[in-house]
This record gives structure tokens, C-alpha cells and sequence, in this order.
């Protein structure tokens, strides 16, 4: 465990460089939560996907530092090496969830004090929701991109992460667009009530069922990428 | 001590989209390298130095063969081995980002190594190795001169019993080459054994106890310089090289 807590501490160490960037991009999602009176929704998602997306950027490091070689002849076994990878994606996300979470009240509040003729009020359930949501979509993306970018590399990964993004916005819209067309009624307040009840069960078996399998497909790709 | 049996690795080469072909860069290489000794691993280009010295270091898994430290193997005691081996290569990088103390502090870290040790270590190389004006710096403003010093300490970090350095001086100038020659015979003396490869082979006349000659995956001789040098009857083991591969060179 000491070998991985290593390797982490090398990857952070790597990313300290986006302090800078971790600041501007804070003050563009505040810039975002102000916007209107519902944009705060979407604090928690950007932080989430900010961290997670800035954590995958390590594998870019790793290249540019053409790192493989001496990271294998370390005191650690591959299968380790990839864990690693994954802690570190899953923890940012995961923090980058909780930070959106916690900032967000602060953020309303000391916007309500500035600005007193458009009150924000936050709803504690939708929050929690939206953050969840945040952290599962990200997720996602991730569970299908480590395992790209140790096929294909940290470039042609990032084609391949664009590819997705488009590729889940023309499933969502085609969805929202199909539905009423096909005389399918999607009741939000049920669909709401359903995840608020089981949101969490499904959101952690779902995420561990992805990373599972996301996580047996890298090490596999590793392994014979290197042999 | 390190024995090598047999080692052999095989490759896929695909001669175009359809054809593959299988092919051998290393093809039954056997030597062992006694502890307190360098030993050359001599050759051209595509000679099979680099896969061997990877498949040593284990970072490449032999098709066939045998590879014991001390009577461990990667099978049953990969951490441990790997624990006491540095693997410096020509290609390796460092993470510019980073200040050349960060990375010290990393490598003690991945090796677990205790804190105050690491320091008191990290000390006493930057030292012996000069590093002093350049300890606190980012690795992408140094020299090549002094990235190679900054690689050098990331492999003497955790007190290595090996070292595997394969082509470290090419394309080095000469004072850059001279820090890892000198650096190899401190080494040599503190008993460490050091498995080298190069194609400079006046370089490892000099310096080496040892030497393999491979060509073409397979050892085409091995002994010491002197020995080599009277057995094909020539000066140099660069002749020596051409007397034994028949006069040409025939890269792959």
C-alpha cells in the first residue's frame, strides 16, 4: 500500500501545477451558480467533472515523462499500478462532489446577502440529488475513458473522451426528443421519487459494477502493452 | 548475484496489415554477473541489449528463461527483487514539473523508505553528487547535465544491490557521460553489482570487469576485455565485435 500511497503522492504532486487553473476555474463556476436563479444546480457537476477531468490529465504527465518504464521497474506489480490510477480519478471525483456540495450553500448565501432582490433558495434534497447525479456521470465517463486511454494513450483518449460526451448528449436529447413522439410519458415526479428512494443503492452498485469491469479492461490493456 | 538462463523474448512484428511474423530479440541468453562486478552488454543497434536489460530489471516479461537474484525470481519474489534494483535507461524522463527534491522525495516514498532516513539519504547524495545549486529546482529548467545528476540520485535513493543501466550515456556529452562512469566504479566499489549496455565499446573496455557480446539476440562471446581481445586476436573489442560477426554490420 506504501507503493501506491507513492505513486499518489507523485500524481498530486504532478497536478500541483494547476493551482492557478484550479482558481480561475472556481471563480467561472461561481460566475455560473450567479447566473440565474437555478444555475447553482450545477456547482457540484462542474466541480466534479473539473477534478476528475484534472485528474486524468495525470496520464498525459505519465507520457510526456515517458514514465512507464521506470514506473514498472518499481517496487510495484502492474496490477497496482493501474489501481492507482483509479483510486486517484475516483477520489478527485468524490471530492469534487463533496467540495461542490459544501461551497454551494456558502456560495448562495453570500450571494443572497450581496444580491437581495433575487433570493436563492437552495433545496437540500435536489442538491444532494444534482450532486450524486454529478458524481455518477462523471463516473461514467471515466469508467469508459481509463480504460481508452490505457488502450489507445492520453491523446487519442481524449478524441475518444469528445466522442462520448457527444455520443451522451444525442442519447439524452434523443431521448427527451423520441419519448413524446413514441407516446412514451416519462412522469419526472415519479422518475424523482424513485431515485431520491433509491438513488444511492443504485448510483453505488451501478459505480461499482462499472469500475469493476472498467478496471479489469485497463489491466488487461496494460498488461499486454507491455509485454 | 544475478544468473540469466536461457532467457529468450518474443516478439510479433507485423510486416503489413495482414502479415505477422514472430521473431526472437533475445534467443537463449545465459551469463551470470558476480557481486562487486560491471559487466558490459555490448552490441549493436537491435542487438537485443534493451530487451534483455528490461527483461532483467522486470519490466518485460521473458517468453522463456530463467532470472534469479540471489536465488530470488520475479515469480515468487517480485516486490523484494525489485526493492534492490535501479534501472536507469537513455530514454527515461522526469517529470518537469516537479523540483529535483520532490522527485527524491517521491522515489523514497515508492520505495518506503522512513522519512528522516529519505532526508538524511537525499542529503548525502546531493552532496556527493553536486547538486546543491540546483536541489530546489524544477527538473524542465535543468541542464542535461544536471537531469542526468537528478536521475542518477533517483537510483541511488533507496540504497540499490543492483544496478541496470542500459545505454545511460548515449547522446550525453562528455562530461555528462564521465558523472555516470564515475558513479558506476563508486558503486563497483561498495560491491554493487552493475549490468551496463552500450554500443560505445571503447567505453566499456575501460570500464567494464566483464563484457557479453550479443548480436542478433544471441551471446556471441563473453569474458573479459583482455580475454576477448587475445582470443580474436585484435586490439579493440570493436574489432573484436567485427572478427566474430564477419567483418559487417547487419542491423536490424
Amino acid at each position: 500500500m506504501k507503493e501506491i500511497c507513492g505513486l499518489i503522492k507523485k500524481d498530486l504532486l504532478n497536478l500541483s501545477s494547476y493551482k492557478i487553473s484550479l482558481l480561475v476555474m472556481l471563480v467561472c463556476v461561481f460566475a455560473i451558480g450567479s447566473a440565474g436563479e437555478e444555475m447553482w444546480r450545477y456547482i457540484p457537476i462542474v466541480m466534479t467533472t473539473m477534478l476528475g477531468m484534472i485528474a486524468l490529465s495525470t496520464f498525459s504527465y505519465d507520457e510526456l515523462a515517458k514514465s512507464d518504464e521506470y514506473v514498472l521497474s518499481l517496487p510495484v506489480n502492474k496490477k497496482e499500478i493501474v489501481l492507482e490510477k483509479y483510486i486517484l480519478v475516483i477520489s478527485m471525483a468524490l471530492i469534487g462532489g463533496i467540495i461542490g456540495f459544501i461551497i454551494t450553500p456558502i456560495f448562495t448565501n453570500i450571494l443572497n446577502n450581496i444580491r437581495t432582490e433575487n433570493i436563492i433558495n437552495i433545496d437540500y434534497n435536489s442538491l444532494i440529488f444534482t450532486t450524486m447525479g454529478g458524481i455518477f456521470g462523471i463516473s461514467l465517463i471515466l469508467a469508459i475513458q481509463i480504460p481508452s486511454i490505457y488502450k489507445w494513450g492520453a491523446e487519442k483518449g481524449r478524441i475518444q473522451m469528445f466522442i462520448l460526451f457527444f455520443i451522451i448528449i444525442l442519447l439524452a436529447l434523443g431521448i427527451a426528443y423520441l419519448a413524446p413522439n413514441l407516446g412514451i410519458n416519462i412522469n419526472e415526479e415519479a422518475i424523482n421519487s424513485f431515485f431520491q428512494r433509491f438513488g444511492i443503492l443504485i448510483v453505488v452498485c451501478l459505480l461499482i459494477i462499472m469500475y469493476y469491469i472498467s478496471y479489469r479492461i485497463s489491466n488487461n490493456s496494460f498488461r499486454n502493452k507491455k509485454n | 548475484m544475478i544468473k540469466v538462463e536461457n532467457l529468450k523474448k518474443k516478439f510479433i512484428r507485423y510486416e503489413n496489415k495482414k502479415i505477422k511474423k514472430e521473431f526472437y530479440a533475445d534467443n537463449g541468453i545465459t551469463f551470470e554477473a558476480n557481486d562487486g562486478e560491471i559487466i558490459g552488454i555490448l552490441g549493436p543497434n537491435g542487438a537485443g541489449k534493451t530487451t534483455l536489460l528490461r527483461m532483467i530489471a522486470g519490466i518485460l516479461e521473458p517468453t522463456e528463461g530463467i532470472i534469479k537474484f540471489d536465488n530470488l525470481n520475479y515469480k515468487n519474489n517480485e516486490i523484494e527483487i525489485k526493492q534492490n534494483i535501479a534501472y536507469l535507461s537513455g530514454n527515461t524522463k522526469l517529470y518537469d514539473t516537479l523540483s529535483a527534491y520532490e522527485l527524491l522525495k517521491m522515489c523514497s516514498d515508492i520505495y518506503g523508505v522512513q522519512k528522516e532516513e529519505a532526508e538524511k539519504r537525499i542529503q548525502e547524495i546531493t552532496k556527493i553528487l553536486k547538486m546543491e545549486n540546483f536541489l530546489y529546482n524544477k527538473i524542465g529548467n535543468l541542464s542535461t547535465g544536471q537531469t542526468q545528476k537528478v536521475n542518477i540520485a533517483r537510483c541511488l535513493v533507496h540504497n540499490p544491490k543492483y544496478y541496470i543501466l542500459d545505454e545511460a550515456t548515449t547522446g550525453l556529452d562528455i562530461i555528462s557521460s564521465q558523472i555516470i562512469l564515475d558513479f558506476m566504479k563508486q558503486e563497483k566499489a561498495k560491491g554493487k553489482t552493475i549490468l551496463y549496455s552500450t554500443h560505445y565499446m571503447e567505453e566499456a573496455e575501460n570500464i567494464c570487469d566483464r563484457v557479453i557480446m550479443i548480436n542478433k539476440g544471441i551471446v556471441i562471446k563473453q569474458g573479459t576485455p583482455k580475454q576477448i581481445k587475445e582470443e580474436t586476436g585484435t586490439t579493440n573489442l570493436r574489432d573484436a565485435f567485427f572478427t566474430m560477426i564477419g567483418g559487417g554490420s547487419d542491423e536490424e
